[in-house]
């Protein structure tokens, strides 16, 4: 990157706080910030305010993603014509994540949204009228908040009770001489390997089946009044003492046992690392360099697992400031496209089947562990050909549910605003080679076939 | 191809080296040059998710089994018309879903190991694959897999070497040398209407200079092509009759007959299966759906590459088996000791391989597993030096060298 003069420098970083805190640069947006000041735009960015009503027009046409898991059942027993307007959650759910990420100016958000959903990750194919509900209410309100607010949301939460069979869990009893199994141990491991503490924390088998037992109960109703909210039946629950990785808690704890389980772990320093391990591999690097992993902790354990603080503290970084290129993800990349290209998404559907086929079909990651923060886990020959096409797709308008506007700029000055405006550093010599070559023969303008192979190029790949 | 092998090695921290040592190392040399195997072919399939051992070959002959799992057991053979158990040797039944494979095991195509996997393995989903990818178990980190490992060791560096079928490239793959990752290779090609020649060629040029694993795969992305067009038959349809399910695991595995058949040089090919295997609750279900899948596909593998079978061994291989005990919600939960699959030619089949270590209290792994008594990677090098004829050893699985071989290949 040039460092000769000041006004390349600041644009160099402005592209770089866009590239990481957002999905990418839109045109105009590296100048605003240059103008602005780095410090005016973080702020902006910890403070979401309400959606601009251009976005919230096109979030109304969707009316799944304000529905509860139970609307959906009514709305299906009551009236089985409109029903179709509302079967389709998933397609909705979709869109509306494709657009508030193109198109949101609480761009932070919206990139932490998609960071917790995958860090308590379910999958929509489990419930799937469960899956709007689950991000709207139980994750979107906590992204910036506190760790332990989300952590007891998730838990108590319809999607994740069903996901990891909380809700199936029971104690296991002797009746007549006979034992009757009832407990399941899925939500006791993964809240202490992937929501927490951590695999390496230390915790044993015993840790799990113990951690297990202090959820048996927690339920949510049935077809019963009120449907589907949470609930605690004392009779499924194990009420005998338990004893979980340092946590002592006596007999006949009753709901509490899981919510002193949860509370103890929301601020145990092993999470306080863990989760900070997290956040610094998505924003900073595939492997989170120790001292700030270190410092994120420290702001996590000093401010009681404040979100919006461990943030800051990774933002503010050198570490952050300085990091090298990171690969994005499929969806990083295709919105950064989009957004690159001024482009706006009618139809989120042609988006999401495409990116299912870069591997990473949003709400369907199956595993539990959600989809990898490491940036190289996306690179392979089949993603980087499947990205190409949608570079050419989308610079060519055939990408069906995609528009952007068509240039009049001869392809020099397409690469230049580029440059300047997306990338904030100057083109590889390979991609200016290639630029040059790009002819205006056929049906394809020379200015589209630019665009088409800057989005493609091995500079835009990287964030 | 030495330029794109040395880049993958090269490129800065998006995989870390720590591969050098292996590589330099003039054994290795030695054992490329004379490999001398001809086109011999592993098929390595992973049931991700933890896919129940107990249910794929279950041990019918032992009263433990129905103790432990009151409502999960399967049937004794004929005793349930086809919901029992399919008998392979007295004491151990086939899952009733596999009935697909009956063939292959009367054959002697079909061979199992039981009690597989390594007790440093581990619980978790997560490190459980990096380690049975990595051949690694224990060890986080390792920076190669262990096919990867393998195709460094054979000759040759076609980009159609290795290929995987799955939807991202699978950590044993990952390392130094060029993989063909993909779910569909119907799919895989240039899509620019108007100028297809050209966008091939400027896309070329802009990723030929880079030293990084971005720019090689770039670069490999579209040389790839070329390749694959030189062979019509890969759209061949299936032979022998073979009908493959229509899943993503059957479109896998008629794409890797077709790969084999088309003669690309492939030797290592990865299939990545996803289904309900991490079965916590209502087991038996999810079971029949998927193990009848499984079964099908790789029993239409085997009728429609006939006798080109002779040259292929497909291991089918999960990351951990599970609990012995069923669980409160008619499923069972993440263990340790599981079962192995070995289908082709060179198998000496119709056997179970491995040391029952029984399932009785005493006998169980932490209290509450099936234990190893054959290493997972025991399994593994074997293949590798004898059907694949590259020397297994310390320098295939860092840190191990099997004591002995297991037997099941020819």
């Amino acid at each position: 990157m040039p460092d000769g003069h000041s006004n390349s420098t600041s644009s160099a970083a402005a592209a770089h706080l866009l590239n990481r805190l957002t999905f990418g640069p839109r045109p105009g947006d590296v100048r605003r910030l240059t103008e602005g000041g780095a410090a005016e735009f973080l702020e902006r960015q910890l403070a979401p305010e309400p959606e601009h009503e251009r976005l919230a027009r096109k979030l109304r046409t969707l009316p799944a993603i304000d529905y509860t898991a139970s609307e959906f059942v009514l709305h299906h027993q009551l009236d089985k014509q409109s029903a179709a307007s509302v079967e389709c959650p998933l397609e909705q759910l979709r869109t509306a994540k494709l657009q508030r990420a193109a198109e949101s100016e609480n761009q932070l958000q919206e990139v932490l949204v998609d960071f917790w959903y995958n860090h308590f990750n379910v999958t929509a194919q489990a419930w799937q009228a469960s899956v709007p509900e689950y991000e709207r209410e139980t994750i979107r309100p906590h992204v910036l908040g506190r760790f332990r607010d989300l952590l007891i949301a998730v838990a108590r939460s319809p999607a994740m009770m069903f996901s990891l069979d909380t809700y199936i869990s029971t104690a296991n009893r002797v009746v007549g001489g006979k034992v009757v199994l009832g407990l399941n141990e899925n939500y006791g491991r993964e809240l202490l390997e992937l929501h927490t503490v951590g695999v390496s924390a230390g915790y044993t088998q015993h840790d799990v089946t113990e951690a297990a037992r202090c959820f048996t109960g927690w339920d949510f109703g049935g077809w019963h009044a009120p449907l589907y909210a949470f609930r605690f039946s004392r009779e499924q629950h194990d009420s005998d003492a338990k004893k979980i990785f340092g946590l002592a808690l006596p007999a006949g704890g009753g709901e509490d046992d899981g919510q002193a389980l949860l509370d103890y772990l929301a601020v145990h320093p092993a999470t306080a690392r863990f989760i900070s391990w997290r956040l610094v591999q998505r924003f900073v690097a595939d492997d989170p360099p120790p001292s700030l992993v270190e410092r994120c902790a420290a702001t996590f354990s000093a401010t009681g697992g404040e979100i919006r603080s461990v943030m800051r503290t990774l933002i503010e970084s050198d570490e952050f400031r300085t990091a090298s290129p990171k690969l994005k993800s499929p969806l990083e990349f295709a919105v950064s496209a989009i957004r690159a290209a001024d482009g706006e998404i009618v139809e989120g559907k042609p988006l999401a089947d495409a990116l299912g086929r870069m591997g990473m079909p949003l709400y369907d990651c199956k595993p539990p562990t959600g989809y990898s923060n490491r940036g190289s886990d996306w690179l392979n020959v089949s993603g980087q050909l499947h990205r190409f096409n949608f570079a050419v797709a989308l610079s060519t308008g055939t990408f069906r549910g995609v528009t952007v506007a068509s240039s009049k700029s001869s392809p020099a000055a397409v690469a230049q605003q580029f440059a300047d405006n997306i990338l904030g550093a100057p083109l590889s010599a390979s991609t200016v080679a290639a630029l040059a070559r790009a002819s205006s023969k056929g049906n394809v303008a020379a200015q589209t076939k630019a665009l088409a192979l800057l989005i493609a190029s091995p500079e835009f790949q990287v964030r | 191809m030495t330029t794109t092998r040395r880049a993958f090695l090269t490129q800065a921290g998006m995989i870390a080296v720590g591969f050098g040592a292996l590589r330099s190392s003039p054994f290795l040399l030695h054992a490329a040059e004379t490999a001398t195997a001809g086109d011999s072919v592993l098929v390595f399939v992973l049931l991700r998710g933890g896919a129940d051992g107990l249910s794929i070959c279950a041990p019918y002959g032992d009263p433990e089994y129905y103790k432990a799992r009151p409502t999960i057991a399967l049937p004794k053979p004929r005793t349930s018309g086809n919901d029992s158990l399919i008998d392979l040797d007295g004491y151990f039944g086939l899952h009733p879903a596999l009935r697909p494979l009956e063939p292959a095991w009367r054959a002697g195509k079909l061979a199992i190991v039981q009690a597989a996997g390594s007790r440093k393995m581990s619980r978790s989903h997560f490190d459980a694959q990096e380690f049975i990818e990595t051949g690694t178990p224990g060890l986080r980190g390792t920076q190669t897999g262990w096919i990867d490992r393998c195709l460094h060791r054979l000759p040759g560096s076609e980009l159609t070497q290795g290929i995987a079928f799955s939807p991202l490239m699978p950590r044993a793959l990952i390392g130094s040398e060029p993989v063909l990752v993909t779910e569909d290779l119907t799919r895989f090609d240039v899509e620019a209407p108007g100028w297809k020649a050209e966008a091939e060629s400027l896309l070329r040029e802009m990723y030929a200079s880079g030293e990084g694993a971005l720019e090689a795969v770039g670069r490999n992305a579209i040389d790839v092509l070329k390749v694959l067009r030189s062979k019509p038959a890969l759209g061949a349809p299936a032979a022998h009759g073979a009908r493959y399910p229509v899943t993503s695991a059957g479109l896998s595995m008629q794409q890797a007959a077709q790969v084999i058949r088309a003669r690309l040089g492939t030797r290592c090919i990865f299939v990545h299966v996803e289904q309900r295997f991490d079965t916590h609750a209502e087991q038996l279900t999810a079971n029949q759906i998927d193990f009848a899948n499984i079964g099908e596909a790789l029993a239409a593998f085997d009728t429609d590459l006939g006798s080109l079978m002779d040259r292929v061994v497909v291991v089918v291989a999960t990351e951990f088996g599970r609990t012995v005990a069923e669980d409160g919600s008619r499923g069972t939960d993440h263990g340790t000791g599981g079962a192995m699959l070995l289908l082709g030619g060179p198998v000496k089949g119709r056997r179970i391989y491995g040391k029952w270590p029984g399932i009785e209290k005493k006998n169980l792994f932490e209290e509450r597993d099936l234990d190893v008594t054959t290493d997972f990677r025991d399994v593994f090098a074997e293949v590798a030096e004898k059907h694949l004829r590259i020397a297994a050893g310390e320098s295939l699985f860092p840190g191990y060298t099997p004591e002995a071989l297991p037997g099941i290949v020819a």
